[in-house]
């Protein structure tokens, strides 16, 4: 039971306060004393982590960790959305299923300012962590953090392998069925980017801030997606011109490179 | 004068007296005023601390874990005073209404 609200107060006083003052305030009220006593004393350990945090840094930190959420959610879940209400659109347009087209209008209407949402989450990523306790560094990687970066990192390939097809045309020579899967699958590699990105979010906060790297790749995964899943769904790449695969190529390179750049950055 | 003001002045007034460890602070405030949670207590001493009243320094121990202590700055008694001094006017100004 002591371990229980122990463990409860240390996750709310980490997510309330900055890393290097939540470990001095555990330490200063919470050691050696009974689960009891903690409880009478202290209260819930919610209300006595917000009681000790900043008014104005924790709301700062909300609103920082609620544009952070948005930039990786709304490339990571729209795709999704929009491609789920295609199919239900074409399949059960009878039952006035109609309403649907708003998440594609929605997901198209994102598309152009994925820039803006990649560039504010790892700039805000970068900087809106503070410091933990400087030891941070010189400790080995979190558990988690490297499968979990190795996950995106195939994610992101299985990306680029779908940018392959589109850029390189081979999608029309190949069986519809996989034509049309690999969308669905596309978007659902995002989702789960996002997931995983919301998760890192929070582990930065809570635990190393090194947990940002997931959180960059994620974000860079996520964009890269949503920009490979609008050329599919958009209708004014003209397919007879010339070249028209550089701009695009050098654009997910672009995305690619920043992300990576980013994720290096966050584990040095 | 806000309770807070009154919690604030009970710990510089307490601090006064000789440093104390934070642990000890909380105990004899909420032994005095048991209605207030030791959160919102130890929330005003690192109020204190951050505005520069007080200041935090790793005691000496032998054995067991090393206690930070807190004792009073300049500002902190200038601090004191200012709340001493509203304190005793709020304690007259009721005392002449009769209220013991």
């Amino acid at each position: 039971m002591r371990g229980d609200y122990l463990s409860e107060l240390s996750r709310a006083v980490r997510w309330c306060l900055p890393p290097a003052e939540a470990v001095e305030v555990l330490g200063e009220i919470a050691a050696d004393r009974a689960e009891e006593e903690l409880r009478r004393e202290l209260g819930s350990p919610w209300s006595a982590a917000r009681q000790l945090a900043q008014t104005k840094a924790y709301r700062r930190w909300v609103a920082v960790f609620a544009v952070l959420t948005a930039c990786i959610l709304l490339p990571a879940v729209l795709p999704l959305l929009s491609k789920l209400s295609d199919i239900v659109i074409f399949r059960f347009h009878t039952y006035g299923v109609d309403w649907l087209w708003w998440f594609i209008s929605l997901c198209d209407k994102v598309v152009p300012f994925r820039g803006g949402l990649l560039l504010t989450g790892m700039a805000l990523a970068l900087a809106g962590f503070r410091h933990g306790s400087g030891e941070e560094r010189r400790q080995p990687l979190p558990k988690g953090v490297v499968p979990l970066l190795a996950l995106l990192l195939a994610g992101m390939v299985f990306e680029w392998v779908i940018a392959w097809v589109t850029l390189a045309m081979i999608w029309p020579g190949m069986p519809s069925e996989i034509v049309i899967s690999l969308p669905l699958a596309m978007t659902l590699d995002m989702f789960s980017m996002g997931i995983v990105g919301i998760f890192a979010l929070v582990k930065a906060r809570m635990a190393d801030r090194r947990w940002r790297a997931v959180y960059i790749l994620a974000l860079t995964g996520s964009i890269l997606g949503l920009s490979i899943f609008s050329l599919w769904t958009r209708m004014d790449v003209l397919f007879s011109d010339t070249g028209w695969q550089t701009p695009i190529l050098l654009r997910y390179i672009a995305i690619t490179t920043l992300g990576l750049v980013g994720m290096g950055g966050c584990l040095c | 004068m806000l309770k807070r003001d009154l919690l604030e002045l009970c710990l510089l007034y307490l601090m006064s007296q000789g440093d104390q460890y934070g642990y000890e602070l909380l105990r004899r405030l909420h032994d005095v005023f048991p209605d207030v949670q030791e959160s919102a207590i130890y929330a005003i001493l690192r109020q204190l601390c951050r505005e520069g009243a007080t200041e935090r320094y790793q005691g000496e121990v032998s054995g067991g874990p090393a206690r930070k202590y807190y004792r009073l700055t300049q500002a902190g008694q200038d601090r004191r005073d200012t709340l001493l001094a509203a304190w005793r006017e709020m304690r007259d100004a009721v005392a002449t209404l009769g209220v013991q």
